[in-house]
């Protein structure tokens, strides 16, 4: 009975911590913080108030050259409202500072006819594999500074650390960088669209950086974030692939 | 004893769920595995391919041969067909294409497993069947050489309805040898948005056509793209008003005048029909004028005139690799804005259009930033 009993309590005390271990593998976006998005790499972020139609909306983009900043496609065009308008990029806002408020002057989608919303549907997984958005602004919003980005998707597979960045309007303000890390490989599903479903994005990240530490605090832009789900835990990213950087070496070398 | 029966269950239980765990782990992680097969492979494969299907002793023929029935028997490595490619590119281009067009003339066809993918000047990156990818090769090679035979082979294609990849390409090859000859193209793409079985369940090739339609810069598809913009389909209606947007930006003078013209066309998507007058250089009179008629316009509502006066401030474009057309420029010429600004300093200082004094203030604010 006595090893019964010691038996049993050892494979609670096994199984438990791994059933935490396997709960706290989903990880949530949390808010950085105002001193935290002062600095780098969180400062090249920022929020991107957009009107489409008649309505507002609000999403993600992070300065890639001193004039240009990328984001998701479906911020900046829609099929039914066309471009949106009075794309205004707030840097590194927190509550209701921001570093810089900048309208865009030009706008960009990487996508022509057959984009993958075209083919499969906005509401489909492959809808996001195309989905990259580019903004220019006459005003540099870093005063020149800007963020590094590299092609290179492997590390998205590879394992390693990657942290996300975005404002999320879902379950919190809108108004806050959320931050979070992917403590697991990203999966490719389609074209240059990544999905793991360790990690949860929120409505208003699409078009957030997805950076990669390549030296000590030394972080680059791989993937933009596209798309994200809940139930399940789903995030879904747009990984930086050739072609990626031959859109941003294009039409956002500003 | 009772007690130690159902602690002896529990701890049964625990140890199923246990097992159960670490199996689905270790089938989770094969799967992962599985996925990622194909990528590491390929190189090897496609090593290898380039080796056997780069034997000189080989003809064109004789290798496109062997590869269809590789394909056909479900043997194909992965790498082969890109080894193929290579290879008929850099062969003889009289012998490669006497080659592919004696293939092609058998009607013969497999499916490739790649997807329709374009790459930088309207080549293909992928093609889905055998035949496509043979009529890509055959219109890269005719181009690069001078030759006709693409052309004729084409149009002759282009006589019934094989598939919509295929057309895509034909009518990309016809465009390539013929430029000149948009009445041809635009009858001929006419004739694809009208055939119901590639319109009701339009794949990439019928879609990726549409850059046949602004190639041609005939604004009389605007009708077509309008209807097409309306239906309940998606991709259709995605596809037709990023063509629209593209053929704004080609031929935006025709466009507009065409749109006042003809008052109904997408008057049910205002805010698209907006985007179509934005890209209007304003530093050209007869394109001033063209706004200022729509300006004008009774029909058309304040919202909608508030929606272009606001993307005057920042056009957009579509950029990315089509069959035909060049992707729109990364910088605008700088008379387009200063024809901007003076257009919207003169509306303002003479109060021509006092209903959107507001927007145009808004306007001029931001031009001047």
């Amino acid at each position: 009975m006595k090893t019964i009993s010691l038996f049993t309590s050892a494979l609670i005390a096994f199984l438990i911590p791994m059933a935490v271990a396997e709960v706290a593998v989903v990880a949530k976006p949390a808010p950085l913080g105002a001193d935290a998005v002062k600095r780098p790499p969180f400062s090249m972020a920022g929020q991107v108030i957009f009107r489409s139609g008649q309505s507002f909306y609000q999403g993600s983009g992070t300065v890639v050259y001193t004039r240009s900043v990328l984001t998701a496609a479906h911020n900046v065009w829609d099929p039914v409202n066309g471009w949106s308008t009075g794309i205004q990029f707030n840097r590194a806002r927190s509550g209701t500072t921001s570093a810089s408020s900048r309208f865009a002057s030009r706008l960009f989608v990487f996508g022509t006819y057959r984009t993958s919303a075209a083919h499969y549907g906005q509401d489909s997984i492959r809808t996001f594999a195309s989905d990259l958005g580019g903004l220019r602004f006459n005003v540099a919003p870093a005063s020149g500074a800007y963020a590094g980005w590299r092609s290179d998707s492997s590390v998205l597979a590879s394992g390693a650390q990657v942290l996300c960045l975005g404002y999320g309007a879902e379950f919190h303000s809108g108004d806050e960088m959320l931050a979070v890390r992917a403590p697991a490989a990203f999966t490719p599903v389609f074209g240059a669209f990544m999905e793991s479903s360790a990690l949860t994005f929120e409505g208003g990240m699409s078009g957030g950086p997805v950076l990669t530490e390549v030296a000590p605090d030394d972080y680059r832009v791989v993937g933009v974030i596209v798309a994200g789900s809940d139930t399940p835990p789903a995030a879904g990213i747009r990984a930086l692939d050739a072609a990626g950087a031959a859109f941003i070496a294009g039409y956002l070398r500003y | 004893m009772r007690y130690g029966r159902v602690l002896n269950f529990v701890a049964l239980l625990a140890l199923l769920i246990a097992a159960g765990y670490f199996v689905g782990r270790h089938f989770q992680n094969a799967r992962d595995a599985r996925r990622a097969l194909p990528r590491a492979t390929s190189e090897n494969v496609a090593a290898s391919a380039a080796k056997t299907t780069g034997a000189p002793a080989e003809s064109p023929a004789s290798v496109l041969a062997r590869i269809f029935d590789r394909l056909r028997s479900g043997n194909l490595q992965p790498g082969e067909l890109a080894a193929l490619r290579r290879m008929l590119l850099a062969a003889d281009p009289h012998e490669a294409m006497t080659a592919m067009l004696s293939f092609l003339s058998t009607g013969q066809d497999a499916r490739t497993g790649e997807t329709f993918g374009i790459q930088k000047g309207g080549g293909l990156a992928g093609a889905p069947t055998f035949r496509v990818m043979l009529l890509d090769l055959l219109g890269r090679i005719a181009r690069d050489s001078g030759s006709d035979e693409a052309l004729k082979y084409s149009r002759a294609l282009l006589a019934r309805q094989t598939s919509a990849d295929e057309w895509a390409i034909a009518l990309r090859n016809v465009a390539w040898s013929a430029p000149e000859d948009r009445t041809y193209l635009a009858t001929k793409m006419r004739e694809m948005l009208a055939y119901q079985p590639w319109r009701q369940q339009p794949g990439a090739g019928f879609l990726e056509a549409f850059d046949v339609i602004v190639f041609t810069r005939d604004v009389t598809f605007s009708a077509d793209l309008a209807a097409m913009a309306n239906s309940e389909d998606d991709s259709l209606k995605r596809a037709a008003a990023t063509a629209m947007d593209r053929l704004s930006e080609m031929a935006p003078l025709d466009v507009m005048n065409y749109l006042n013209g003809h008052p109904a066309e997408f008057s049910a998507l205002p805010f698209l029909r907006a985007d179509y007058f934005s890209k209007a250089d304003l530093s050209q009179v007869q394109q001033r004028q063209a706004v200022e008629t729509y300006l004008a316009r009774a029909d058309v509502t304040a919202a909608e005139k508030d929606k272009l006066l606001s993307v005057l401030a920042s056009p957009g474009s579509f950029v990315g690799d089509t069959l035909l057309t060049d992707p729109a420029p990364a910088d605008e010429p700088p008379q387009r804005s200063s024809g901007l600004r003076a257009a919207v300093g003169d509306w303002l200082k003479g109060n021509r259009f006092p209903s959107l004094t507001g927007p145009l203030v808004q306007l001029q604010r931001r031009l001047e930033e």
